[in-house]
């Protein structure tokens, strides 16, 4: 027996809780095991945690501006660690020009205002899949 | 989904006997996937485990397992131990999804390199840990972790396995949960090696304690005498008393040597033949997964031309086992119809 395991996160100071745990009930509903870090992670402790429970993909849900600063520095933490995990983003305020800056830095999924949840899953079981043997 | 194994397996093995996080990480979640690879794996590793401590801790959701997994992990760090956790959170029966979010009350340790936390989901295993929970701890053990900790899934009264893997188990409570009958129910009571009455900042804490002292009070000379401790975890209170009572139940061990070598045996058999039965059961299923004519025989049912029974036995037949099946019956009829 298998499944997907999606680490579940929010950066720095944002205390928006609401949009991570809805996506983390929706992951889980959908049969992912979600391992879920609540608020005030960094990405370092996004990027050891992500080792230490060998997440399959990164969510991080972004209620404030903080993800122009984190998004970047989590990805190329990433890299520096020779870390192929794909990360999605979700939040209420990623405008669209945000949206895809993020994409040009290496984010696999970016998810604004108005996105439907069953995208979002889609994304998610598409990106994790892209990584499995079977 | 299994991932990918990057690394073969002689890299997993090397790494996680190097104290490579990411081998590690990669070989339990083989082992928790039950991957055929993680087999070798850990047959590799089985001549290099036991040195690790290992310390259960269990009780009913919301009595503070966690944040006194928190406190433990920062009590053996306070004397240089390295430390692994394991956190136990529920799979949902509906989905199979699971949210496991143990991890957020430790986060402190997010970027200690000597600790090591992962959590498990408990994939329809009931017992409060899951299959792959003692392959987790041994491969913990292997990259030579001093001290783990394995927190159970919420408990109520039977789910007692973590008993049989760790070398002490602490059974977490609160006050005014448990009313003298609910503290006479077998199971939890027994596997317990030393008590925690947590939130003790709670008026009837004293209470709770008490009624716990007088079931072990008639415990026999030169047997373990369960201490039972109070704790509030959240202040950090009580830690070092329970950390000098898991230092005494080691001595203990140590002294009650044969007691001590007969539950291992019982252990042990359990653990083999569980493998046994996993290996067969796999290899039966197999077969029956390779049976052709199993939707056309449900097909028949539903239409009403064959019975449910007969279609069993018939299958069973094909895959050689009803003959067994039929002895038992008439063994049965044997039982039924006396002389």
């Amino acid at each position: 027996m298998s499944a997907i395991r999606v680490l579940v996160g929010v950066l720095g100071m944002d205390q928006h809780e609401v949009g991570a745990v809805a996506i983390a009930k929706t992951l889980r509903d959908e049969g992912m095991e979600v391992i879920y870090t609540g608020c005030f992670n960094t990405p370092e402790t996004i990027v050891r945690t992500a080792i230490e429970e060998d997440a399959d993909v990164i969510g991080i849900s972004s209620h404030s501006w903080e993800y122009l600063y984190y998004m970047p520095e989590l990805i190329e933490l990433l890299k520096h660690n020779a870390l192929d995990i794909p990360v999605v983003l979700g939040g209420s305020v990623i405008t669209e020009e945000d949206a895809a800056s993020m994409r040009a830095k290496g984010v696999a999924a970016v998810f604004g205002s108005g996105s439907v949840m069953a995208n979002v899953v889609a994304s998610v079981k598409s990106l994790a899949a892209r990584d499995t043997a079977h | 989904m299994t991932p990918r194994i990057d690394a073969s397996i002689d890299a997993l093995v090397a790494g996680t006997l190097a104290g490579d996080l990411r081998s590690a990480s990669r070989l339990i979640r083989l082992i928790d996937d039950g991957a055929p690879a993680a087999w070798q794996a850990q047959k590799r590793l089985f001549s290099h485990i036991g040195k690790a401590l290992v310390i259960g801790i269990t009780g009913p959701p919301g009595a503070g397992k966690s944040t006194l997994t928190d406190c433990l992990i920062a009590r053996a760090r306070r004397d240089g131990k390295s430390v692994g956790v394991l956190a136990v959170d529920p799979s949902s029966p509906i989905s199979g999804g699971a949210i496991l979010g143990d991890r957020i009350r430790m986060n402190r340790f997010a970027l200690d390199d000597a600790v090591f936390i992962r959590s498990l989901a408990s994939r329809g295993h009931f017992g409060g840990i899951t299959p792959a929970t003692r392959g987790a701890i041994r491969v913990m053990d292997a990259m030579g972790k001093d001290v783990i900790l394995v927190e159970t899934v919420g408990v109520g009264q039977d789910e007692v396995d973590i008993a049989r893997l760790a070398h002490t188990t602490i059974v977490v409570a609160v006050p005014g949960l448990g009313d003298d009958v609910q503290a006479m129910k077998a199971g939890i009571l027994e596997v317990g090696d030393l008590f925690v009455v947590n939130k003790a900042d709670r008026p009837d804490a004293d209470e709770t304690v008490g009624y716990l002292q007088n079931v072990f009070r008639r415990t026999p000379a030169g047997e373990w005498r369960r201490p039972v401790l109070k704790a509030q975890a959240l202040h950090h209170k009580g830690i070092d008393e329970i950390w000098q009572a898991i230092a005494e139940h080691a001595v203990y061990r140590h002294s009650a040597a044969p007691a001590l070598k007969a539950r291992q045996r019982a252990n042990c058999e359990i653990e083999l033949r569980s493998f046994l039965r996993q290996g067969l059961q796999q290899a039966l299923l197999r077969k029956l997964d390779a049976e052709p004519g199993i939707l056309e025989a449900v097909a028949d049912i539903v239409a009403g031309k064959s019975d449910i029974y007969a279609v069993t036995d018939e299958i069973l037949g094909k895959l050689r086992f009803g003959e067994e099946r039929e002895e038992e019956a008439r063994a049965e009829n044997v039982v039924l119809r006396p002389g």
